[in-house]
């Protein structure tokens, strides 16, 4: 049993262990081995950061530019593109740390999470900004808002009122897509617009460099999104 | 190898998206090299970086900072989820040592500190050149893809014991090329 393996063995073990090739069973033996053998604990200890170092061998590579445009956009948004569906409103809004809501909510009278969650990342940038007006669509004329590009943080953070909540198709509502469109080529996915828990205000950021892109635009699409738009589009901003 | 920044830390306890940004700029590059070192593969290794940071992202308050850096935690997760996906999910189910880092010998953890202050990539690249080509390879297989002892053991022609003794001498001498010293018998009972 486990107290009277030998530490010859753990030794074995503990090797496996560091190069996470060692399973679960063997794994719960050494681990009662280890409660009770100070040396082995601390043999495994560094093998654990001899194993840890293993990394820093790697000639870096470059990774993709999309790649953190679509992080940022899920986490600023909140509703990751990998798995937009488990994350409920209330999540979001749980996310937001109580103290922030506070300072932010009274002075702002703005509440989604999204906007909490980029307020005090812009609060410092208050030269550098460009805001465009949101242009209704003949689907949604009661849409208004704007968008403010922080230049500097290459982020901005759109916020527009007089959009009514998506149908619910199935289980799921619609969501309000954000494209951003370039000069040369088709529509890119950015965001996901997000409603205010209080209602009224929908949020969305979108990171990256605006310049270079000719209009925004919001689209209703199935719950999820899509990669490209296939709703009508509710409104767009110019951004010339 | 560098320790937690504390206000990174703060930061990531409050679950501010702030903070994923300054992890996903120190650490964005690294995690997406160790997952093209697993899955030599741009679109793969795309994905499995975007799954990693999502959950990152999800899990921030279970990181422990007693058991490791920020770094460690990231590579960790990055590389067991490029592993899951070149060999599959339905794999067995790994066993990870999470051991308190603030609970090591004193005079041992002193001296590591050192070691990964210095450590350099030059440093851990001639670390594992020194290890004899069979060990290289061995360590290579178990660490980068995952592959069990007795797959090793299949892959090599070498018996199962012979497989257990190479991760075992390999570990050991890294340790002690990473350290740039004679070390006592940890590895030798
Ligand atoms: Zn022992």
């Amino acid at each position: 049993m486990a107290p009277s393996m030998t530490c010859d063995a753990a030794g074995e073990l503990i090797a496996l262990a560091a190069l996470g090739v060692l399973d679960a069973d063997d794994g719960a033996v050494l681990d009662r081995h280890i409660a009770v053998c100070a040396r082995c604990r601390a043999s495994a200890l560094m093998a654990q950061r001899t194993a840890a170092a293993l990394p820093e061998s790697l000639d870096l590579l470059e990774a993709p530019a999309g790649l953190r445009r679509r992080l940022l956009t899920a986490v600023y948004s909140s509703a990751g593109p990998v798995q937009p569906r488990r994350r409920t409103l209330r999540d979001v809004w749980r996310r937001v740390p109580r103290s922030r809501i506070l300072t932010a909510l009274a002075p702002l009278a703005i509440g989604a999470a999204t906007v909490l969650g980029v307020w005090s990342l812009t609060r410092t940038d208050s030269a550098q900004v460009e805001t465009f007006p949101v242009q209704a669509s003949t689907s949604l004329p009661t849409a208004r808002g704007v968008l403010t590009f922080y230049v500097t943080r290459s982020h901005s953070v759109l916020t527009v009122a007089g959009v009514p909540t998506p149908a619910t198709p199935g289980q799921l509502p619609n969501v309000y897509e954000i494209w951003l469109i370039p000069s040369n080529g088709g529509p890119k996915p950015v965001a996901f617009l997000s409603p205010s828990p209080s209602g009224g205000d929908w949020t969305a950021v979108v990171s990256g460099d605006l310049r270079g892109y000719r209009t925004l635009a919001a689209t209703i699409e199935p719950p999820g999104g899509e990669a490209k738009p296939t709703g009508p589009e509710i409104f767009s901003i110019p951004l010339s | 190898m560098e320790q937690p920044d504390s206000t990174t830390l703060d930061l990531l306890t409050r679950e501010s998206p702030e903070a994923f940004e300054v992890i996903y700029d120190r650490y964005g590059r690294l995690a997406y090299t160790i997952a093209m070192r697993v899955l030599s593969d741009e679109a793969a290794a795309e994905d499995v970086v975007q799954e990693s940071f999502i959950a990152i992202w999800r899990r921030f308050l279970t990181y422990r900072p007693e058991r490791g850096s920020i770094r460690t935690w990231i590579c960790s997760i990055v590389r067991n989820r490029a592993i899951d996906r070149l060999r599959g999910e339905s794999g067995r189910l790994r066993y990870e040592l999470a051991l308190d880092e603030s609970r090591g010998e004193p005079s041992l953890d002193d001296t590591w500190s050192q070691v990964v202050a210095s450590l350099t990539r030059e440093r851990v690249q001639q670390a594992l050149r020194d290890l004899p080509v069979e060990q290289r390879q061995t360590v290579e297989l178990a660490y980068w893809c995952g592959v069990s002892q007795s797959e090793i053991s299949q892959m090599m022609r070498v018996p199962i014991g012979t497989v257990k003794g190479r991760i075992r001498l390999s570990l050991a001498k890294l340790r002690e090329s990473l350290q740039g010293k004679e070390e006592e018998a940890w590895h030798r009972p």
